[in-house]
C-alpha cells in the first residue's frame, strides 16, 4: 500500500513540531535553540514521523521550518507531497501576514496540491470567524479551514484524517 | 516493492553491500521527495528516517549550490564523532546514503562508489 507524503507547514510557532510528534510515536526533529522569545527552540530543516492510520494507510508527515529564512526547506521537503496541512497560530494576530504570503506562495507553486487550513491554538482562542480568516488568507472554498489544537492527538488526527481522505479521492481513492 | 526502479536499486545495493567488504553497512537509495527506494534490510538504520533526512539534507546543500552561482553537487560527507561516515552521492535523480563502520578505509569506499555510481554507469 502506498505511503502517502504530508507536509506540515506554516509560519514560526504556529505548532508544526508539536503537530508531528502529538501523531507519531517516533519523530526525528532538528531544534535548535532560538533567539525568539516566544519559543525556545525553532526548526532548521524537519521533522519527521510516520504514522499508520486504522484503515491500514501509512502517513509520513514532513514538518518543515517555520522562519522565512528557511523556507527553502519549504520548498525542497515538497518535492513529490501528495498533500499538506498548513498551520497557523489563531493566538497571534501579527502571525497572519506572514502566514498570508506564506499560504500565497504554496498556492502559486503547488495550486493543485490537495491541503488543509487549520487554525491552531484553538484551545487559547476561538476561530469565530472563519469567513474572515479565509478571506483574510485567499482560501479557496475547496480546501477546508478547520480549528486545531495540536497538542491534542484527537483533534490532530482528525485533522489529518480529513486531508488523507481529500488525497485519496485526487488520486482516485488508491 | 517488485518495480523495474526497485530491482534496478536493490542490486545496487547489493553490489556496493559485497564489495565494500564490510566496511559500508547500510546503503540507502533515496528519490528526491525523500522516500526510501531501496535499502538493504539487514541494516538497524531506519530507512525511513535516514530518506527523509537525506531530503533536507538535499534541499540545504541545493540552496548553497544556488548561493554559490554552481551547477549542482555530486556528494556530501558527514564524519560523526565516533568516526563513522554518512556518504551521500548523486545518482541519477536518487541519492544512494551509505553509513559506514568507524575509522573506515575511505579511500577504499570512495573507489567502490565511483565505481557504480559513475554516470557511465548511470
Amino acid at each position: 500500500m502506498k505511503a502517502y507524503k504530508i507536509v506540515v507547514t506554516g509560519p514560526f510557532n504556529a505548532g508544526k513540531t508539536t503537530f508531528v510528534k502529538t501523531l507519531c510515536s517516533r519523530t526525528m526533529g532538528s531544534e535548535a535553540a532560538s533567539l525568539d522569545p516566544r519559543k525556545p527552540t525553532t526548526t532548521v530543516a524537519l521533522d519527521f514521523g510516520i504514522l499508520k492510520l486504522d484503515d491500514g494507510t501509512t502517513v509520513k508527515l514532513f514538518g518543515t521550518p517555520g522562519q522565512e529564512r528557511f523556507y527553502f526547506m519549504v520548498r525542497s521537503l515538497s518535492i513529490g507531497m501528495d498533500g499538506y496541512v498548513f498551520l497557523v497560530d489563531l493566538s497571534d494576530p501579527d502571525s497572519l501576514p506572514k502566514a498570508k504570503l506564506m499560504y500565497s506562495m504554496l498556492r502559486s507553486e503547488f495550486s493543485e496540491v490537495a491541503h488543509v487550513v487549520a487554525a491552531n491554538k484553538h484551545d487559547k482562542v476561538k476561530l469565530n470567524n472563519v469567513d474572515h480568516l479565509r478571506n483574510f488568507l485567499n482560501i479557496p472554498r475547496e480546501y477546508p479551514l478547520v480549528p486545531l489544537v495540536a497538542y491534542d492527538y484527537e483533534i490532530s488526527l482528525n485533522v489529518l484524517k480529513i486531508l488523507v481522505s481529500m488525497v485519496k479521492d485526487s488520486h482516485g481513492g488508491d | 516493492m517488485s518495480s523495474p526502479v526497485y530491482k534496478t536499486f536493490s542490486k545496487l545495493v547489493e553490489n556496493i553491500l559485497v564489495s565494500s567488504r564490510g566496511w559500508i553497512e547500510s546503503v540507502t537509495v533515496v528519490s528526491p521527495d525523500g522516500m526510501p527506494v531501496a535499502y538493504n534490510e539487514s541494516s538497524p538504520v531506519n530507512h525511513d528516517f535516514v530518506a527523509a533526512a537525506t531530503a533536507a539534507i538535499g534541499g540545504a546543500v541545493s540552496s548553497v549550490v544556488e548561493l554559490l552561482n554552481a551547477s549542482g553537487f555530486n556528494k556530501v560527507d558527514i564524519q560523526l564523532n565516533d568516526k563513522r561516515y554518512v556518504l551521500i552521492r548523486r545518482y541519477q535523480n536518487y541519492y544512494v546514503v551509505c553509513t559506514t563502520k568507524p575509522n573506515p578505509n575511505l579511500g577504499f569506499i570512495a573507489l567502490v562508489l565511483e565505481t557504480y555510481l559513475s554516470q557511465s554507469k548511470a
